[in-house]
């Protein structure tokens, strides 16, 4: 995992609000499903292949 | 000696072609700029609205043994939209109410979406073994914002 720079941090501090506003202002905790294990480890796999893409896609434009 | 200037008439006027019409003139008045949109300020607070435009021209006169690569644009494309529905995915699971999940996944994408123009312009003449590759920065950018946004999500609503 390479070190974080400020911007990055920032930027992370403020995607988290931006996202926890949002759900908050819907009051999310109230409508809350019960996810299955399956349905938990298909999304859990899902983010790792979307983020191998985000992490490919950031070497590219680096070497280009 | 190549004729540079000639080339970038020519290249002038297939921008032109490529934009569909009559160019910005940044000497007319009457012309409002390509990014003065009067709507973007009335929500300010709210929304960040994206103004998105990417122009690319590639031009290869006289020449001989050219390699253009212009990026994975379609792919990074690609990926943006499949984080967006990934987004979309997590609060559908989540979320019982349906509607409910479709705006909150509406209002994070809306509120992120950034600005970008790009201009790509490549020109190669009189010239033999060439290798260029072109990337698209501002997509990267926005796919890592979608990304964070995703792994928010999951961490809040406890999917992982």
């Amino acid at each position: 995992m390479s070190k974080k720079n400020n911007n990055q941090q920032i930027s992370e501090k403020v995607i988290e609000k931006l996202v926890n506003t949002v759900l908050d202002r819907n009051a999310v905790n109230l409508d809350r499903k019960k996810i299955s294990r399956k349905d938990r480890e298909d999304l859990r796999q899902m983010v790792e292949e979307l983020g191998k893409g985000v992490d490919s896609l950031k070497k590219t434009t680096n070497e280009g | 000696m190549p004729n540079y200037k000639s080339s970038g008439r020519r290249f002038q006027s297939e921008r032109e072609r490529l934009r569909g019409g009559s160019e910005w003139n940044a000497l007319d008045p009457a012309m409002n700029h390509p990014l003065d949109d009067e709507t973007l300020g009335e929500d300010a607070d709210q929304i960040i609205k994206s103004v998105q435009q990417s122009y690319e021209a590639i031009v290869v006169r006289d020449s001989s043994d050219v390699e253009v690569t212009t990026t994975d644009t379609q792919a990074a494309v690609n990926l943006q939209v499949a984080l967006q529905a990934a987004i979309a995915l997590v609060l559908s699971i989540s979320i019982a109410d349906s509607s409910k999940a479709d705006r909150i996944a509406q209002e994070l994408t809306a509120k992120i979406k950034s600005s970008q123009v790009n201009r790509q312009q490549t020109y190669i003449e009189n010239s033999r073994g060439v290798r260029v590759s072109t990337t698209d920065t501002d997509l990267a950018v926005n796919a890592q914002v979608l990304l964070q946004i995703l792994l928010v999500l999951v961490a809040r609503l406890d999917i992982l």
